[in-house]
């Protein structure tokens, strides 16, 4: 698997995408209360 | 190759990697609530960010040292190079788990620990949510295994806020900021049952947990650092200048030590039984938490019946929680589930099927260079070495404990560790 087919491949990735986007939830949750 | 096919679809191999992972999932129980005894000898005024950055360091340390002998670097790398595109999940949940961990400290600075501790513990539920959403786990489950996960859990979730409780006294925290508070609590249930997703994914994909770890405490760190350079002052920050914090490190790494050995023995609880079962398990270090807490600093000798009442109340509802969870042991059709995931996975990443059934059911040690290099005691030494330095220039605060509960807690610790990790070796390897 060539690396850009892999990157494509985990940005895609349902099992990527949720943890990424609770990360950044909850980071931006973070900076707005601290 | 066939060996490993056929050893997975065997129920005998089922029901023994089952009890494997329960067992792994109460001794991460047991390590996790001790990792808290250390960081209660800590009382400098330090904030919690600093706090989190000094046993995070501990626990990367501590990471290098026993950890290290189990499998060799030279292992350790190989299957970080054979799962390349898990390095980005491992990373991700360690991030996860800093940010959550932050949140906790403005949850408790908001709402008090009444009501941040309850909703944060909820964790383990938004964890079954995705393993069975992402994963599979619990399709195709009978319905008395649904409901002893499910009460079990819940269960689990109640004892943990019954035992928090316990040990709090007095009411809430007053705070014009109420619903940050609460926003805060909620949103580190979130992380922390999210963080769970990329735990299941490694396992599932023949990632061994040594090798999560790894990643996973970079990922840990360089967050919790980045956090003290945003939020604690920059490089002005305390953490980084008092004079006091070389008396106190020690403390805080051997939380970070045990933490550590606690958290892999929770990632073959979740290699081994899923998060819908694993999570669940290994949060009943509020057990043993509340056991050092009430038993060697005596916390509880002032508590009146009602918050007796709750210890009682909330160990036994643990207990029957925790039996709930370890006798719903998965049956064929349920793996059927779990086989697809893994398929999954194989064909998203082009991964060799054989090669990751063989890492998943534990068998493919046999295969693989294990043997440690030189190196590899170089590295236990030098952190064992960290160890003794700091442990040399630590100060003992003059805090009241009964050694003998010490020696018996710890006697559990030695007792658990042993006991599943001579089963991790006989029956996976430590794979």
């Amino acid at each position: 698997m060539s690396p850009s087919a892999m990157a494509r491949a985990i940005v895609t990735d349902v099992q990527f995408v949720i943890p990424f986007v609770v990360l950044c939830l909850g980071l931006a949750l973070l900076v707005a209360i601290s | 190759m066939a060996a490993a096919t056929q050893k997975i679809s065997s129920s005998q191999y089922f029901g023994s990697m089952h009890w494997l992972g329960v067992g792994c999932g109460l001794a991460a129980g047991v390590w996790l609530g001790a990792a808290e005894a250390p960081t209660k000898l800590v009382n400098s005024g330090l904030s919690p960010y600093a706090i989190s950055l000094c046993m995070v360091a501990g626990v990367f340390t501590a990471r290098w040292t026993l950890p290290t002998l189990l499998k060799g670097t030279k292992y350790v790398f190989a299957d970080l190079a054979k799962n390349k595109h898990l390095i980005v999940w491992a990373i991700l949940a360690g991030m996860l788990w800093a940010v959550a961990n932050t949140l906790t400290v403005f949850a408790i600075r908001d709402v008090g620990l009444t009501i941040a501790f309850p909703l944060w513990n909820t964790n383990s539920l938004v964890g079954i949510l995705w393993g069975r959403l992402l994963f599979g786990e619990l399709k195709g489950a009978s319905v008395s295994n649904i409901a002893k996960v499910l009460l079990g859990a819940l269960a689990i979730v109640a004892a943990a806020v019954m035992l928090g409780f316990s040990t709090i006294h007095g009411g809430a925290a007053h705070s014009t900021h109420a619903m940050q508070g609460i926003l805060a609590a909620v949103g580190a249930s979130l992380l922390w049952g999210t963080m769970y997703i990329p735990y299941r994914k490694a396992y599932l994909s023949g990632m061994n947990p040594l090798s999560f770890v790894t990643a996973f405490t970079v990922g840990e760190l360089g967050s919790v650092f980045a956090l003290v350079l945003a939020l604690d002052g920059g490089t002005k920050a305390a953490v980084f200048h008092s004079a006091q914090i070389k008396h106190l490190l020690f403390w805080l790494f051997l939380g970070g030590f045990v933490w550590v050995i606690g958290d892999l023995f929770q990632q073959f609880a979740a290699k081994y039984l899923g998060i819908g079962r694993g999570i669940p398990l290994s949060n009943t270090n509020q057990l043993w938490g509340l056991a050092w807490g009430a038993l060697v600093f005596g916390e509880l000798a002032h508590a009146d019946a009602a918050h007796k009442l709750l210890v009682v109340g909330g160990s036994a509802a643990m207990i029957l929680g925790a039996l709930a969870i370890s006798s719903a042991v998965a049956t064929a059709r349920e793996h059927t589930s779990t086989n697809e995931a893994l398929q999954r996975e194989c064909s998203r990443y082009s991964l060799d099927y054989q090669r990751v059934l063989q890492a998943y059911s534990g068998s493919e040690f046999a295969t693989r260079e294990e043997r440690r290099g030189w190196w590899d005691y170089a590295i236990v030494a030098a952190g064992c070495a960290v160890f003794v330095y700091l442990g040399v220039n630590a100060k003992v605060p003059a805090l009241s404990m009964d050694l003998r509960w010490v020696c018996a807690l710890a006697a559990v610790m030695v007792v658990t560790a042993g006991a599943c990790g001579w089963g991790l070796w006989k029956m996976a390897r430590f794979s």
